[in-house]
Formats: C-alpha cells, sequence, structure tokens
C-alpha cells in the first residue's frame, strides 16, 4: 500500500511519534496503525530516529540550538509560556497526568474519594465559616426578689408564678418552665410570667424556645422590663446563629438599656 | 490492509486451527509492537518483548469472548505498558497446558517469521550504530526548514501542543490548525528524505 488509508488520521503520525497529541487522539491513530499498512511501515521506518530524539534530547537541542542562534529567540517564548504555565493548576503537576494516564482506575475512584471528602468536610467548613458566637454570651440569671401579696388573694396564675420562680431560684429550670408556662397561660397579660419564662428557657439553652416566648412578649412591653427582654431575646438569637436579628436589639439597648448598656455594647464589638 | 481483513482473521482465529491462530497473532504482533514501544520509550527491548507477549497472551485467553478485537488489543497492550511503569509488572502465566502449547507455537511462529514475512521494512536507520545515528539526526535536523526546526525543538523542549502551536502562529501569522498537522507531516517526511541524503553521503547507502 503506498497511500494511508485515512488521510486525517494518518497526518498525525508524527505527532504520535512525538507524543504530543491527546489520549483520544493516540487511541483513534492506534485503531488506525491497524486498519492502514502505510502509517505501520512509516511508524517502523522511523522507530531508530524517534528513539534517538527520545534519548538523545539535549544533545540534539544543543546542536539546533547552537547551529541556528535565531531559534533562540523563540524559544525565550517558550521559557514566558513555561512561566505562565506555572500558575496553572494541572500543568504545574505534569506527574498526576501521567499518573491519571498510568493508573485508569483513578477515574473511577478519584470522583467518589472527592465525593465522600466533600460531605465530610462540608459541614465542618460551614461550621467553622460561620463564626461561633455563642462563646461570648453570658448565661446569668435575671434577679428575681419575691413579693408578699397583702390584701387580695393570689390567683391561680400568681400560685404557679411563685412556685415556678421557688424552682428558678434553686436552678431547676425545667420544673419552673413547666409551673410558669400555666401562669403565663392564665395570665398572658402580665409580662413578668413570660420574662421569667423566656429566661428559664435561655438558661436551658433553649434559644429557639426563648425566642419565641420572648419575642411575643417585647412588642407589649414598655420600660425596663423591655430592655431585660430584648436583652435575653438578643442573646438566644445570637445563641441560635441569627446574629442579625440580635444586632438592632443591642443597639436599642445601648441607646436606653440603662443597666445592660454597657454589657451589650461589649457583645455589639464582639459581633463585629 | 482493509478493516474488515483484521477482523476475518480474528474470527478465523477464533474457530480455526492453530495454523490460523498463528497468523492472526502474527498479525497482532506487528500492529502491537509500535504501540508497545510507544508507551514504552527508555525501557530495553526485553521489557518491550515482553509486554507483547503478555498482551498475546491475555489476548488468547480471553479469544472467545472478544468482540471488538482491535480496541481490546490496544486496551491490553496499554495496561501492561502501564504496569511496566508502576513497576508492578507481572508476567502473566497461561491458563492450562492446552494455552501454554498454543503460546509457545504462537511465538515460535512469530519468532521465526517476524516482520520479514509480513513485510515491514526495518528502520531507515537500521544497522547504524547509535553514535552515527545521532550524528545523521543532528545534521539532518539541521537541514530542514526554519518551521520544521522550530518544531523540532519546541517538541524536544517538553512544549505543549497547544503552546507549540501559539508559538508557530507568531512565526507564521496564516497558520491555521489544519496547516499545522499538514506542515508537520511534511516536516516528517522531510526529515526521513534528509536522513536518506545524509546516508548516501556517508557512504551508507549506495
Amino acid at each position: 500500500m503506498n497511500k494511508c488509508a485515512n488521510i486525517e488520521i494518518g497526518k498525525l503520525i508524527f505527532l504520535y511519534e512525538l507524543d504530543l497529541i491527546s489520549k483520544n487522539a493516540r487511541k483513534k491513530f492506534e485503531l488506525h496503525l491497524f486498519e492502514c499498512d502505510y502509517c505501520l511501515k512509516e511508524i517502523y521506518k522511523m522507530t531508530e530516529v524517534i528513539n534517538q530524539l527520545h534519548s538523545s534530547k539535549e544533545e540534539i537541542i544543543i546542536a539546533l540550538e547552537s547551529e541556528n542562534p535565531d531559534l533562540n529567540l523563540d524559544t525565550e517564548q517558550v521559557i514566558q509560556l513555561k512561566q505562565k504555565r506555572r500558575f496553572s493548576l494541572i500543568p504545574v503537576l505534569p506527574k498526576t497526568r501521567d499518573i491519571w494516564h498510568m493508573y485508569p482506575k483513578f477515574k473511577l475512584i478519584l470522583p467518589i474519594v472527592l465525593v465522600v471528602l466533600a460531605l465530610v468536610l462540608l459541614p465542618l467548613i460551614h461550621n467553622k465559616s460561620e463564626k461561633d458566637y455563642s462563646k461570648y454570651l453570658e448565661f446569668e440569671k435575671l434577679s428575681y426578689s419575691p413579693e408578699i401579696f397583702r390584701g387580695a388573694p393570689a390567683t391561680q396564675a400568681q400560685e404557679f408564678f411563685n412556685q415556678g420562680m421557688k424552682y428558678y431560684l434553686e436552678e431547676d429550670y425545667s420544673a419552673s418552665i413547666e409551673l410558669l408556662k400555666k401562669a403565663a397561660l392564665l395570665d398572658s397579660a402580665n409580662s413578668e410570667y413570660g420574662l421569667y419564662l423566656g429566661v428559664s428557657f435561655y438558661l436551658l439553652k433553649d434559644c429557639s424556645n426563648c425566642i419565641s416566648t420572648l419575642s411575643a412578649l417585647l412588642p407589649k412591653t414598655r420600660g425596663v422590663r423591655r430592655f431585660q427582654i430584648s436583652w435575653y431575646l438578643a442573646q438566644a438569637y445570637i445563641g441560635n446563629d441569627q446574629k442579625e436579628a440580635a444586632i438592632p436589639l443591642l443597639q436599642e439597648i445601648i441607646v436606653n438599656g440603662y443597666e445592660y448598656s454597657n454589657k451589650a455594647k461589649k457583645l455589639l464589638n464582639k459581633l463585629d | 490492509m482493509q478493516e474488515t481483513e483484521f477482523v476475518e482473521l480474528f474470527k478465523k482465529a477464533k474457530n480455526g486451527d492453530q495454523k490460523d491462530l498463528n497468523k492472526f497473532f502474527q498479525v497482532l504482533y506487528v500492529r502491537i509492537r509500535p504501540i508497545a514501544r510507544h508507551n514504552l520509550y527508555g525501557y530495553g527491548v526485553e521489557d518491550i518483548e515482553d509486554v507483547i507477549q503478555d498482551t498475546i497472551v491475555g489476548f488468547l485467553k480471553k479469544i472467545h469472548r472478544i468482540k471488538d478485537p482491535k480496541n481490546y488489543a490496544i486496551t491490553i497492550c496499554h495496561n501492561k505498558c502501564n504496569e511496566k511503569h508502576r513497576k508492578k509488572y507481572r508476567k502473566s502465566a497461561p491458563v492450562n497446558s492446552i494455552d501454554a502449547q498454543k503460546i509457545d507455537e504462537i511465538l515460535t511462529y512469530i519468532s521465526n517469521t517476524g516482520n520479514i514475512s509480513y513485510g515491514i521494512e526495518d528502520s531507515i536507520l537500521a544497522g547504524i550504530d547509535r553514535k552515527n545515528q545521532l550524528v545523521i539526526i543532528k545534521e539532518s535536523l539541521k537541514h530542514l526548514s526554519d518551521y520544521c526546526r522550530e518544531f523540532t525543538l519546541l517538541t524536544l523542549k517538553n512544549t505543549e501542543l497547544k503552546e507549540i502551536l501559539a508559538i508557530l502562529k507568531n512565526m507564521i501569522p496564516n497558520l491555521t490548525d489544519t496547516n499545522f498537522y499538514t506542515r508537520n507531516h511534511r516536516c516528517r517526511e522531510d526529515l526521513i528524505t534528509e536522513i536518506r541524503n545524509r546516508k548516501k553521503m556517508e557512504g551508507i547507502l549506495s
């Protein structure tokens, strides 16, 4: 056969010999070698030449460059290109490409490993990226002094509240919550019941229940009690990773929050 | 060889006798050898022959299950070459004594007939010692066109194909991708011609 069976693929012969073509093109050319006697003969013809080009690279480069210094001008471009290449990820590691071709199983294993790693690491990264502000919280009890009621007999709500507060003072917040809930249900207008219920939740580090209790109470409350509620509510928001909701509350406390102003200022600084 | 010829030979070998097997594997050997050599530059002839023999053994073991013989042969050959690179190469043994006997016959047949019976020409530098080969190659390269020398130089400097293309496009502004392949092909032909001329001049080839 004096002609190549498929000239388009046959043209790749020199690039194949010099190992310059992609893996797909290489396979195409190798399949072509099964069909084309012409290219097969050509490959056999150049065996020794290509072997020498591969094994005596340095010597040939020196010979070519010393003979024709003009070629050196263009090799500067190669150096520039190679320097550029150093900044791209894959060519920096030429060996990785060889490994990739040498170990075909990598193609199967690598995506699986990457997916598993992503599944394991993403939650960790996610948690790390969102700064943990809960360490700045103070789980400090809201002070309470029992009042002695004279005159009118105590209502049922008051009785539940008094009992609940006994547990509160003993720091048994689970028990206090049960009783304070009953008190707050019977007398929802009394913000004190709701406040201590919310604080009990907060001290138990149950921030979401604290938020639902105190945020319902906040719009109905004025004066010092409002700032007490705001203070605990802001802390509950922070504990619940809702920094944005806490900030306006803290700012409000800083302006008018009396005893909580300094604390709120410190906490807000830490949040920034 | 027509595309169907190889497949026909394969079908015959699959169902035929030892003669058909010998013939088929001789063809396979001739086709696989450049592929193995290409993947194993820098390795000795023995290593390359080991890989080819193992490809033949692997092929024979599964001959009745193979549907695409060309692809299958290339894949086994690549895998064996990769094993060589990873230094995890182990010579595979025939499955049973019948296989061993068949393989022995095939390999004896191939080594006796070799490429010659298949009409494959030797390398243009065959019979010349390595030192003289290098001299001829260097001289021949020097006499190529600027483009061809530049292309060879860039290749020897391990430059990637797209970078070579970018540099050569600077050199020849109207160089297209198609031109690039045609020109490279022509460079190869010029190199062969130059080598032949050098050989004549050195009196190596009458």
